[in-house]
């Protein structure tokens, strides 16, 4: 039964995998700041079925519902908040509630995305 | 000879249903996805390695796919099916090309699954959605990937060191 195709106790290889990360993680935190740097108004895109449905301004405070009955991928009626320059979902029906487990999102280019029902919100910058 | 085969089958099978259940008590008990989608400690991870420290990579795989499909059928098969299944194929590339090289200990192996899990998953989401803006998640998912990796090694060594113990008496 034993195989032991690898040593149980830490190695140089490891810290030089773990150095490897810390470069790449460095750099693509510097290369995502730099991207998304908002240069304009942002607005809230929203995304069923990867097809965009509506944008709304992220300066107006509103409270939009979709509804299964519209959208086939929803499991059930889904609401998105957005106030105070950041949205959430307040909402939703999934196994897990991921999605409005997860709070206010303000940041541009961060999606908020509920897998199940195939729903993305996301602020950007619209030109 | 059968009696083995058996042996080692039951214990497969036990280590499947231990895999299966770790991960969906964790999503229930433990839920982490306020950080940020895909966060999560990966307990389940402990059973891989195990898997793979004693029976070796074909089991390693047999085992990590049907604990995908097996999880699947508590949550359902649709989008979260496929992203579990991405971030599973790349983690287990990624720990079967560096177990080759013999250099990485348990404690490497771990911190590159578990950071590919979240690289695969962000290459599924940004396929199925067709966006970009999902690698904005990767640097959360590579910090928080980091520090489960490393917590997921120390315990999977701790049940080997004690599964060794168990083993010879």
């Amino acid at each position: 039964m034993l195989k032991k195709p690898f040593p149980l106790h830490k190695t140089p290889h490891d810290t030089y995998a773990f150095s490897a990360l810390l470069i790449l993680l460095s750099l693509l935190i510097a290369w995502t700041n730099l991207y998304n740097r908002p240069q304009g108004d942002l607005f809230v895109s929203v995304y069923i079925e990867s097809s965009l449905v509506e944008q709304y301004s992220l300066y107006e405070e509103q409270q939009i519902t979709y509804l299964p009955e519209d959208y086939a991928s929803l499991q059930g009626p889904l609401t998105l908040e957005i106030a105070d320059e950041g949205m959430r979902i307040i909402e939703e029906t999934s196994p897990l509630n991921i999605c409005s487990n997860q709070g206010w999102i303000r940041d541009p280019g961060l999606p908020l995305i509920c897998a199940p029902n195939q729903f993305m919100a996301v602020i950007e910058v619209i030109q | 000879m059968r009696n083995e085969s058996t042996l080692k089958m039951t214990r497969l099978a036990m280590f499947l249903a231990l895999g299966v259940l770790l991960n969906y008590a964790e999503a229930v008990f433990l839920p982490t996805a306020f950080i940020a989608p895909g966060v999560k400690l990966g307990l389940a991870n402990t059973i891989g390695l195990i898997v793979l420290y004693y029976f070796g990579v074909k089991e390693y795989i047999g085992l990590g796919f049907l604990r995908v499909v097996m999880t699947s059928l508590f949550t359902g098969f649709g989008f979260n099916f496929f992203i579990g299944l991405s971030g599973w194929l790349v983690a287990s590339l990624l720990v079967i090309v560096l177990l080759q090289g013999k250099q990485l200990s348990i404690y490497g192996l771990s911190l590159v699954g578990a950071v590919g899990h979240g690289v695969g998953q962000i290459l599924m989401v940004s396929q199925l959605y067709q966006t970009p803006y999902m690698i904005n998640y990767l640097p959360i998912l590579m910090v928080t990937g980091s520090i489960a990796g490393l917590v997921i090694a120390w315990l999977s060594e701790q049940v080997i060191l004690r599964m060794l113990d168990w083993s010879v008496s």
